[in-house]
């Protein structure tokens, strides 16, 4: 989810020259409900600290791998990889350069 | 052939994978007995000794667990369509999603089963009479599935392959040192 949001948050087009401040925490707000929760699976003692530090990089590990199948890298877009493979005209890098050096569509 | 186009683009095969995925991670979490320590010299863990606290009185409660997990990022992420609604988008977050989570669901269950650690309130849970557990059968199953091991836990493999005889025999036979092959070392002038 964080992964998600900060690709949009990233690249949306009205939210170019507004804070990012808002926008980092509206990002790690997920990664801290997540944290919350791993907490409280402590303080049940359902779970030993190592299982949520390492269940905690599994997860993350696992949703990045699952995200960048799908999705380029947060900095170069937040566009589905497949609409890209149709469109690649459309991938742009931050500073709006073209990045697509084949034909554009007539 | 535009169905078969627009099936690769939405990632239709990826779907299946996803669901049959799913499928096994539900089957490995419900049907894979977890790993069962010796309890013997654990007994007097004080890491185990923890008193048990029912999943009702929990901070957070597993239907809680699942809407957070799942109902919650589903509502965010279609919310999250009203920035720039595309349904190609939609479809990919969706299996993003989706997949990470069954795939994090399936590789859980399996380092349960397989190294599976007891519980903080595995005694509690066990209620200990003569070497035997007599709590609810279910609870004390459940207080099995902490993962993953620690280092100084015991091989989860049956005894008989502990035994050093037969540790040895799945190495590499031992060369004499006038066999091994010559390896210069770096020296430094």
């Amino acid at each position: 989810m964080s992964f998600y949001w900060a690709a949009k948050l990233l690249h949306a087009p009205r939210l170019r020259h507004s804070g990012s401040l808002w926008r980092a925490t509206l990002v790690a707000a997920p990664c801290v409900l997540a944290l919350m929760i791993g907490l409280s699976r402590i303080a049940d003692y359902w779970h030993h600290w190592e299982d949520v530090t390492v269940g905690s990089f599994l997860g993350t590990a696992t949703a990045y791998t699952m995200y960048r199948l799908r999705f380029p890298p947060i900095a170069e877009g937040a566009e589905p990889l497949a609409a890209l493979q149709a469109a690649p005209w459309a991938l742009k890098s931050r500073s709006g350069d073209r990045l697509y050096d084949g034909e554009y569509p007539v | 052939m535009d169905l078969l186009k627009r099936g690769v683009q939405y990632g239709l095969a990826d779907w299946v994978t996803t669901f049959i995925i799913a499928g096994l991670g539900l089957c490995a979490e419900k049907g894979l007995a977890p790993f069962e320590h010796e309890l013997g010299p654990q007994l007097a863990d004080p890491r185990i000794s923890y008193p048990y606290t029912p999943n009702a009185q929990s901070h957070c409660p597993k239907s809680l667990l699942i809407a957070l997990a799942f109902i919650l990022p589903l509502a965010l992420i279609v919310s999250t369509q009203l920035l720039a609604p595309s349904t190609l988008d939609l479809n990919h977050a969706l299996l993003g999603m989706i997949s990470s989570l069954s795939y994090t669901l399936l590789l859980v269950a399996l380092i349960k089963a397989a190294v599976g650690r007891l519980r903080p309130d595995f005694l509690a849970r066990c209620v200990l009479v003569d070497g035997a557990c007599t709590g609810v059968p279910h609870e004390v199953t459940e207080g099995r599935k902490s993962a993953p091991r620690q280092p100084h836990e015991p091989c989860p493999c049956p005894p008989s392959c502990q035994h050093p005889a037969l540790t040895r025999a799945a190495l590499p036979p031992r060369r004499r040192l006038s066999e091994r092959p010559h390896r210069p070392r770096l020296r430094v002038a």
